[in-house]
């Protein structure tokens, strides 16, 4: 791994860990085919991009239920969980691309079907980590503008 | 004393965790009153009497910065105790935000520590 994917899996790794109890596993699980749900966070200022979480269906009630400490939840509420899990990531990692005095403005995450198409420029760099859950594989992507670092 | 508490965030799930957070925490609360963005939470401020703001600071319509702003503008509400909790890490964006007299707690946080920010904030408070 390189630095910035170091950055993003530690970071990203500490955040499921502390707000929703998942725990990384040795194991990568069988990810063949399975359903999956993304958010995406845009981010503005000193350089733009788009930061995404991808999780697979089975483990978004276990992470707003872990988050929450309640059974049940509705759906849009499970979205909010992965919505605030992207936040949270997102909002602490941005500083590594060039310095905490540097400024950055998220919007509200989203969720999408996609990549969305105004990251896929070669003026932007990706940085991808996949993370190995109990729950299953969760993958981190973080589409920024390279020219402006 | 008892509080009235104000907890203004765009996201449900963060206002659901930092109510469970307060309601396990040793803090008296009386009445928590929740906003997904600063407009929302002006208007609150506007008909409820609030002894705590617990805020955000992106979101949508409008964010909490800006909140803060009006709030720390206005005579009436120019003194009241305001708590940022938000996963901002820009130092330069943080300073500014402690310029206006409020203090930050980094998301992820811990429950002991809202606890102790809102203790500092506000002195001893005795259920």
């Amino acid at each position: 791994m390189d630095k910035l994917e170091q950055v993003l899996f530690d970071f990203s790794v500490k955040t499921f860990e502390e707000l929703a109890f998942f725990m990384p596993v040795p194991d990568e699980p069988v990810d063949s085919d399975v359903s999956t749900k993304m958010t995406l966070v845009r981010f503005t200022g000193y350089t733009d991009g788009g930061f995404y979480i991808k999780i697979p269906d089975r483990a978004l009630p276990v992470l707003a239920q872990n988050i929450l400490a309640e059974d049940d939840i509705p759906m849009e509420q499970q979205l909010d969980a992965l919505k605030e899990v992207a936040n949270v990531i997102c909002g602490n990692i941005l500083p590594q691309l060039a310095g905490k005095d540097k400024q950055y403005r998220l919007s509200a995450p989203e969720i999408v079907e996609d990549f969305i198409s105004d990251y896929s420029g070669s003026e932007y760099a990706r940085v991808k980590v996949q993370i190995p859950f109990d729950e299953g594989l969760v993958k981190v992507f973080w589409h920024y503008n390279k020219n402006s670092i | 004393m008892s509080l009235n508490v104000l907890i203004v965030d765009d996201s449900s799930v963060m206002r659901a965790m930092i109510k469970r957070v307060l309601n396990i925490c040793d803090i008296p609360i009386r009445n928590i009153f929740e906003a997904s963005n600063g407009q929302e939470g002006l208007n609150i401020i506007d008909d409820n009497w609030v002894d705590l703001i617990l805020v955000d600071i992106n979101m949508p319509v409008m964010s909490g910065d800006v909140m803060i702003d009006k709030l720390r503008n206005n005579p009436d509400t120019e003194d009241m105790a305001i708590v940022v909790i938000s996963s901002e890490s820009s130092e330069a964006t943080i300073d500014i935000l402690k310029s206006k007299g409020v203090l930050f707690i980094h998301k992820p946080f811990q429950p002991e520590e809202l606890e102790q920010v809102v203790i500092d904030l506000l002195g001893d408070i005795d259920g």
